[in-house]
């Protein structure tokens, strides 16, 4: 389903690729040639055989506008995308579960929007906004991080790395923990209702007792579904973080290929990335089960 | 019953807030143009940069243009695009998910295009069908709806299920009464507050990704202003002249915070399980 429809839905695309390559005063038979020697002059359906064959041996075909293999093009650009994503991540659960247990804890009482509101703020705000004034105000106003780019590891270690990235990655767990502090809160209120905590309160165990020792550990399995989720669709986030900072990503990668209609690599990064997210939510799966032996049931 | 008045106060907060938070907005980008005699698209190149003062009440941006009148006009097409992409999206995932519940046959082909657009990232799939459909404010509508309405068809579906469980829906059934009856009659009721909860969450998103879109330079196009494109546009003035792109972002953070407001506002108003619980 992900494949046919990233192949003719992108080539239903008004626009033509070796006209945005040519320009538009070529010649004619310039525009011939070129569009023969890509394989564009073939019928929809032999093209998308082809492609599918190729697409089995991870060959997403060639760049039309760089001459390269689209899929070394898409690992080439994986690096910063997925240490952006991580570091993220770590960001907003470290902001975000607090967040949430602590509006569990201050639930019905007025304080307790102290701590709904800023995760509503986080998902509400646009990060565009909120990283160009960032670096306004963080980068160029007071040098603490640099403005953007990115030193790939090989080639400059792994802290410098982090440090170009630190910033995004600060910017993206904002963005994030909003909707993790949302689902703490949901979960850890639902368990909190149940009978045995109903007991657990009558049987006189104080109310901190409750919530940390039994409410948290049953609701792991979800908060771990949502650092999953988050994790997945940070690295679709990305792409909007990758332009700002100029950070060669995948996301950087998705919008150069679309503006310049290079069909192989739009295709590719599409598959790619949905690939790597339909992985990373199996994955959640599985850890859910292993710390809730009762979905590991139902499984079976 | 002390603890549910309670809840009915806050709940109350958070949707009054969101609700005055939205009309402000909306009063605001009507009384605009009456007030404000600045044109959108006309440029004064002898007055560019100007700070925000008494005659540009939000300064100018790098070519002379009111950004007050602009951001106005960028309210005005951010709002239409929530709406218009909140209904479309409403309506055919009301329709694909009510008919997957109830026709088992038509559940399989649906749910599966359902997920199969759900598999991808909502932000990139938009982004992909922006870039694919071209700019213009009817493509964004376009694509943000195939974006978002596999999720209301979800909830949809879901909530219609648990209603055809129900006895009163099985007794409609027993009783003969036609398919179109129950449908309207019973199931539409009942899978209001979830759906209506999913449409002011969609009208948010919408507004937001809007604004990234144009922001990207995949949605509305210069010099058609969007509260996204100023941002992008203010960007390379951003120490000279910060207030091409302050005014621009509140505005959308405003918009979105009111809309999530008023979501988790009826979320626990409509709820009625949360609200037993609490």
């Amino acid at each position: 389903m992900v494949i046919i429809f990233s192949f003719f839905v992108i080539h239903i695309m008004p626009g033509d690729p070796v006209r945005t390559l040519l320009g538009d005063r070529a010649p004619a038979e310039q525009v011939a040639s070129m569009t023969k020697s890509l394989g564009l002059d073939q019928p929809l359906v032999i093209q998308f055989t082809v492609w599918l064959k190729n697409l089995l041996h991870c060959d997403f075909g060639t760049s039309i506008s760089l001459g390269e293999p689209a899929f070394s093009l898409i690992l080439q650009r994986v690096e910063p995308t997925f240490l952006l994503g991580i570091l993220g991540t770590l960001i907003s659960v470290m902001v975000g579960i607090p967040l949430g247990i602590l509006s569990v804890q201050h639930h019905g009482k007025w304080t307790e929007n102290l701590f709904t509101l800023p995760a509503l703020v986080s998902i509400s705000v646009p990060a565009f906004w909120t990283a160009i004034l960032m670096i306004q105000l963080l980068a160029v106003k007071i040098h603490l991080f640099p403005v953007a780019g990115y030193h790939v590891i090989a080639k400059y270690g792994l802290s410098k790395a982090l440090y170009d990235l630190l910033l995004p990655g600060l910017i993206l767990g904002i963005m994030y923990c909003g909707q993790i502090a949302r689902m703490t809160k949901v979960s850890t209120l639902e368990i909190m209702r149940q009978d045995y905590l109903l007991t657990a309160r009558a049987a006189g165990i104080s109310e901190g007792k409750i919530l940390y020792y039994y409410a948290l550990k049953n609701s792991l399995a979800s908060i771990i579904v949502v650092i999953g989720y988050s994790f997945a669709s940070m690295l679709a986030g990305a792409v909007v973080i990758e332009q700002i900072f100029n950070i060669p990503g995948l996301g950087n990668l998705t919008i150069t290929s679309i503006l310049n209609r290079d069909y192989p690599v739009i295709q590719g990064t599409l598959i790619f990335v949905t690939v790597i997210f339909i992985i990373i939510n199996m994955l959640t799966d599985i850890l859910c089960a292993y710390v809730n032996p009762k979905i590991k049931h139902e499984i079976e | 019953m002390h603890t549910l008045l309670k809840i009915r106060e806050k709940t109350n907060a958070y949707i009054l807030t969101g609700i005055a938070l939205l009309t402000i907005v909306f009063m605001f980008s009507t009384i605009g143009p009456l007030v404000s005699a600045f044109d959108p698209l006309l440029t004064a190149p002898a007055m560019r940069l100007t700070a925000p003062g008494s005659v540009h009440w939000m300064g100018t941006d790098d070519v002379g243009r009111d950004v007050f009148i602009r951001v106005i006009y960028g309210i005005k097409i951010s709002l239409i695009i929530g709406v218009v992409v909140a209904l479309i999206s409403g309506i055919t995932g009301t329709i694909a998910g009510v008919s997957a519940a109830y026709y088992p046959i038509t559940s399989k082909v649906i749910m599966r295009i359902v997920d199969g657009i759900m598999a991808f990232p909502t932000i990139i799939l938009a982004i992909v069908l922006a870039g694919i459909l071209g700019a213009g404010m009817r493509n964004i509508i376009i694509a943000l709806s195939i974006s978002y309405f596999p999720m209301i068809a979800r909830v949809v579906r879901n909530a219609t299920a648990e209603v055809l469980a129900t006895e009163y829906v099985e007794s409609a059934e027993v009783l003969g009464k036609s398919n179109t009856y129950i449908i309207f009659r019973y199931i539409l009721p009942n899978i209001a507050s979830p759906l209506i909860v999913q449409i002011t969450y969609t009208f948010a998103m919408a507004i937001l990704n809007e604004s990234i879109l144009s922001f990207l330079g995949v949605g509305i196009q210069i010099p058609t202003p969007s509260l996204g494109g100023m941002v992008s546009d203010g960007r390379n003035y951003i120490s000279t002249a910060p207030w091409i792109i302050t005014f621009p972002g509140l505005v959308i953070s405003w918009i979105v915070l009111s809309l999530d407001l008023l979501g988790d506002g009826l979320r626990e108003m409509l709820d009625p399980r949360r609200r037993r619980a609490s």
